[in-house]
Formats: structure tokens, C-alpha cells, sequence
């Protein structure tokens, strides 16, 4: 009987063993990938770039704190953001399928961003009017889809996910008018769009964006014993004292300021917001005080290795990092469900 | 408390869905220090009484109050300290081991309370600490069962006051000695003091275990009263429509049901 204890507890230090080694993990990666690009930057010249900068050239200092870093970091929220929000988002509906652009959100910020494009307005308001129609598109869909659920109150998730499916569907039809009617200059500005990328990024886009995800994640932390909860079926969670409603509307509150923050910045990119969540689960068990922390660090690592991809393989041109998320991604998700049991005793 | 002031009573509940009416004027009180139970056939509407009793559903006319106040007056942390819910639609999760699903029973007690020992105890009295450690989704139908009423229990233990205990067909799934087992447990709380309201189809153990029996037919109360009046074999077999006899070993009766005479 004891030995059952030991055993439990042996399980879940093995999985806050995880968690800590995909934390000191990402600080490697993130090393790795600020020093590797068009100028690559050796470890011991990293170093000096704090503690001597007079020792690099100026133009290597100018690519690194201007470009490198602040790209690395985007890519860095970009895929913890997307990660924190399916992991909200399968949580809630219980649906291994779910993403968080069930809920509008992606298509909403790409309709903006196109309408954007399609104008001609991208270069508005010093660059930050094409974020902020992809933002404002985004809520303005899970908006929407909050007014035909009643305000995410009733009817339960089968519907919830019925009616985005409707929604994106809407919105696809939206998008597709606007690609079919653009120029070719537009077109291809909007297709690279929404492939994705965190070629925009500099500082500003890097503070707002980490602001975005303090709230996110904090919203979602707080709601994480709940999401637990949520697994017994909605119903049973009620009696076990979660308040369904708040919680669901926190979740999508969440989930869209983080996708519509995310997206905003680095346009769509798939996967990440679909399948870190799971690798995280693979690896950590399913308690969302687990899931949660892992997912941010999974889908962050995801998509910098993404990025530093796309930057570097077809150098010194530059790829879509939405190509490469799931060639990065799609293998190790593979490989974590072959393994038979990856995490439980 | 003293023993003799209801802790959940239900007062002419109404409750339809789309047109139908689906219970239809049900009165009943759960007493704390007694085992009720509600019997009756396939849809009479006992289900739904539950989700009414338990304040998931509003009633469209009626009340339900809870230790002296209406049940739509809690919130839902509070209401789940003074009253557990076991349903039957209760979804397996994976990746939560059973230790962690029984403490997740102690959910709204809040961040400073052990839940952890409470749940280890739990486990213990109902034989499952060698479970502990196992995956909630590689349990078997009748484990997970017992899992969720340990779950159940734990969210009600350690009160200062009594609590209720509203259970969902809660051996539907089990062999006869963890049934037994199982009400066992639920009797032991109601004579600690608690209410207990369980929905039963077998009728000997309701008649073993329940002290006051509500029979349900067609969403109305039927009839209800201590267990040795209901548990007639002329009012059951009018209930299911099928014969229920009562056979005799010694100083022990058991209740069979018999299969209706085949037609052609």
C-alpha cells in the first residue's frame, strides 16, 4: 500500500523532472538560435556583446540587439501564446481536435489583415494598423460567435464548436473573396501573411506582445484546477463547485487575446496551438498546472527552431515559418506517440 | 443541527423540457442521518429530480432548499461543500492518476486545504489505495465507479456541519460485493449524520440499505415513506408493470422479479 504511495509520488516528480528539464532546455535554444542567421555569431562574441560590446563591430551589435534578439523573442511568444491557448482551449471543450482557432479567432485576424493588405493600408499608422486589424478582426469574430452562444452561457461545447466551425467557415468564405479580387502585389502579401512570420519584429512588437501573454497566462493559470475539473464533463465539474460559465468565458477571453495578439504580430501559423499542448500532455500527464508551463515552453522552443529555420535554410532568402512548423514539429509529436506510455506508471 | 430539520427538501417541483413535462409536482426531503432512496422505472423522471435537487437545473415552478436556504442563493464553491454529486455521466480523463481525481473532489475548499491526506484516507476505506498511482483512463467501468464515490465522499469529509450526498445509480456498474461495499459506505455517512439521497434499480439492496424509499413513476411521487412500507411486492409490481414476488429464507425476504408470461 505504501509502496502505491511511493509510486505515485515517484510518477509525478518524474514529470516535474520534465517540466524543469524543458526549462533549462529552452534558455539553450534560445541561446542557439541568436547565435545562428544570415551573420552568425559565435558563443564567446554573445558574451561579449554584454560584457564588452566595444570588442564587436558595430554592425554585428546593430544585427543582433535590433534584429536577431528581438526576432528570436517574438518567435519565442508567438509560440508559447499559441501553445497557452490550445491548451486553454482543448482543455475546456475535452476535444483532442480542438484548436484555438475553433473559436474564430485566426480566420477573424486573418480577414483583418487581408482587408488590410487589399486596401493597401498595411504601411498605415507607422506599420501598426495591419496588427491591430488583425487584432480587433479577431475578437470582432469571437465576438460574434459569443452573441449566437449567448454570451458563451448555454447550450455547452458541442454547440460552442458547431457554431465556430460555422463561423470560420464564414469567415474562409470572406477571405477567399478577398484573395480571389486583389491585385498580385496584395495577393502575395497576403498569402505570405498567412503563412506566417516573425520577420516584423522589433522591440515595441516584442513588449506589447509579452504584456498580452502575462494576461493570457495569468487568466489561464487561475483557472487551471478548473480546467482539471472540466475533465469529469461539465456538469460534474459544477458539482465539484467550477463555476462553467465564468470559467468557459475566461478560457475564450484568454484564448483570444492570446491568438489575436500572436497572430497580429507573426500571421497565421498552425500546429503549434494544436499539438504542443499535446506533447505537453505526452510528457507531463494531463493536471493543467502541469500542462500549462509545458505547453508555454514547447511551443515557444517549437517555433524559434521554426523561425531559425526559416531564416537560415534558404539564406539569404527567407521561407514562410508556417511551412516549417510542422516539418520541425510533426516528427518529435510522431515519435511521442509511439512511445507506449510516455508518461503515467 | 438537530436531526430532525430537513437538509434538502424539494417543494412541488415542476420541470419540463421542450413540451414535456418531465417531473410534475415532486415533493421530498432528505433527512440528515437517513439513506433515501428513489426508485422507479426508465424515465420516470429521477435523473432530472437529481439535477433539480442539485441545483443544476431550475425548476419551473417549486423550490429546493438547502439547509433552510434556496439552493439558487449558492454559489457554486459553496453549494459543492454542502452538497456532493455523484452522476452517472461522469467523463474518464487521462493523464490524472486516481490519487489526484479523488482530491480534485476537494476543488472548493480552496488552495490552503490537504487535500491530499483526506484523499489518501478516502482511498484506503474503499480499498483502492493500490490504485492510487493507476491512470484514471485504465481503470476498469466498476474502479472508475468507486473512484468517483470516493471522489464523492471526499468532498463532503472533514465539515463541521452535515452534508448531502446525492448519488446517480451509483452501483450500476459494480459486482455484488463492491455494491455492497459501496452502500455500506453510503449508509455509514448517513448515520454519521449526513443526508443521503441515492437513485437505485435494485430492489434488495434498496431494501437492505435505504431507511425511507420515494418511488417515482411518470415525473410524479408515487408514493414514499420507510423503506419496509414501499418495498411491497403488490405496489412494485404495479409500478414496473412486471410480477415482483417476495421469496422467504428463514428469517431473511428477498424481492424477484419475474419475466411476463411470453406472448405466441
Amino acid at each position: 500500500m505504501n509502496a502505491a504511495w511511493e509510486d505515485d509520488s515517484r510518477c509525478r516528480s518524474r514529470a516535474h523532472g520534465r517540466l524543469w528539464l524543458l526549462a533549462a532546455l529552452f534558455p539553450l535554444v534560445l541561446l542557439a538560435a541568436s547565435a545562428l542567421g544570415a551573420v552568425n555569431i559565435g558563443l564567446a562574441d554573445l558574451w561579449n556583446l554584454v560584457a564588452a560590446p566595444a570588442r564587436i563591430p558595430e554592425i554585428v551589435r546593430a544585427v543582433f540587439w535590433e534584429i536577431r534578439l528581438p526576432r528570436v523573442l517574438l518567435a519565442a511568444l508567438v509560440g508559447a501564446a499559441l501553445a497557452l491557448a490550445g491548451a486553454g482551449v482543448q482543455g475546456l471543450f475535452r476535444n483532442p481536435l480542438a484548436d484555438p482557432a475553433l473559436i474564430g479567432v485566426s480566420a477573424g485576424a486573418a480577414l483583418g489583415a487581408v482587408v488590410c493588405f487589399f486596401f493597401g493600408w498595411e504601411g498605415l499608422l507607422g506599420g501598426w494598423l495591419l496588427p491591430l486589424a488583425a487584432f480587433v478582426g479577431g475578437w470582432l469574430a469571437v465576438l460574434i460567435l459569443g452573441i449566437f452562444n449567448t454570451g458563451f452561457a448555454a447550450g455547452g461545447t458541442a454547440k460552442l464548436i458547431l457554431a465556430g466551425v460555422a463561423l470560420n467557415a464564414m469567415l474562409g468564405s470572406a477571405l477567399g473573396f478577398f484573395l480571389f479580387s486583389a491585385s498580385d502585389d496584395a495577393l502575395r502579401s497576403m498569402t505570405f501573411w498567412t503563412l506566417g512570420s516573425c520577420a516584423s519584429a522589433r522591440w515595441p512588437q516584442v513588449a506589447v506582445l509579452l504584456l498580452f501573454l502575462a494576461i493570457g497566462g495569468m487568466l489561464l493559470w487561475r483557472n487551471a484546477r478548473s480546467l482539471d475539473a472540466l475533465q469529469f464533463g461539465e456538469e460534474q465539474a459544477a458539482h465539484l463547485g467550477v463555476s462553467v460559465v465564468r470559467v468557459r468565458r475566461e478560457i475564450i477571453v484568454a484564448a483570444a487575446l492570446l491568438v489575436g495578439a500572436a497572430t497580429a504580430f507573426a500571421g497565421t501559423i498552425g500546429f503549434i496551438g494544436l499539438v504542443a499542448p499535446h506533447m505537453a500532455r505526452l510528457l507531463l500527464g494531463g493536471l493543467h498546472r502541469l500542462v500549462l508551463p509545458g505547453a508555454v515552453l514547447l511551443g515557444a522552443m517549437l517555433l524559434v527552431l521554426a523561425d531559425l529555420g526559416a531564416r537560415t535554410l534558404a539564406a539569404p532568402a527567407e521561407l514562410a515559418v508556417g511551412i516549417l512548423t510542422a516539418v520541425i514539429g510533426g516528427p518529435f509529436f510522431l515519435w511521442l506517440l509511439r512511445r507506449p506510455s510516455s508518461w503515467s506508471a | 443541527m438537530t436531526l430532525n430539520v430537513p437538509s434538502l427538501v424539494a417543494e412541488g417541483i415542476v420541470h419540463s423540457r421542450d413540451t414535456r413535462r418531465i417531473l410534475d409536482g415532486v415533493s421530498l426531503a432528505v433527512m440528515p442521518g437517513k439513506f433515501l432512496a428513489v426508485i422507479g422505472p426508465n424515465g420516470a423522471g429521477k435523473t432530472t429530480l437529481l439535477s433539480v435537487l442539485s441545483g443544476l437545473f431550475k425548476a419551473d415552478d417549486g423550490r429546493v432548499m438547502l439547509n433552510g436556504r434556496e439552493i439558487s442563493g449558492y454559489s457554486p464553491a459553496e453549494r459543492a461543500r454542502h452538497c456532493a454529486v455523484m452522476r452517472q455521466d461522469n467523463a474518464r480523463p487521462s493523464g490524472m492518476t486516481v490519487l489526484e481525481a479523488v482530491e480534485l473532489g476537494r476543488l472548493a475548499h480552496g488552495a490552503a486545504d490537504d487535500a491530499r491526506p483526506l484523499a489518501r484516507e478516502m482511498l484506503r476505506q474503499m480499498d483502492l489505495s493500490d490504485l492510487a498511482d493507476r491512470d484514471c483512463s485504465r481503470l476498469s467501468g466498476g474502479e472508475w465507479q468507486r473512484v468517483a464515490f470516493a471522489r464523492t465522499v471526499v468532498q463532503i469529509s472533514g465539515g463541521e456541519t452535515a452534508a448531502v450526498l446525492l448519488l446517480d445509480e451509483p452501483v450500476s456498474n459494480l459486482d455484488p460485493l463492491h455494491q455492497h461495499q459501496l452502500l455500506g459506505e453510503a449508509r455509514r455517512l448517513a448515520q454519521a449524520g449526513h443526508g443521503v439521497l441515492a437513485i437505485l434499480h435494485d430492489l434488495n439492496l434498496t431494501a437492505h440499505y435505504a431507511d425511507e424509499v420515494a418511488l417515482l413513476a411518470a415525473g410524479r411521487l408515487h408514493s414514499s415513506g420507510p423503506a419496509s412500507e414501499i418495498m411491497q411486492p403488490a405496489i412494485l409490481s404495479q409500478i414496473y408493470g412486471c410480477r415482483i414476488t417476495e421469496i422467504r429464507d428463514g428469517g431473511r425476504r428477498a424481492l424477484v422479479s419475474l419475466p411476463l408470461p411470453s406472448v405466441g
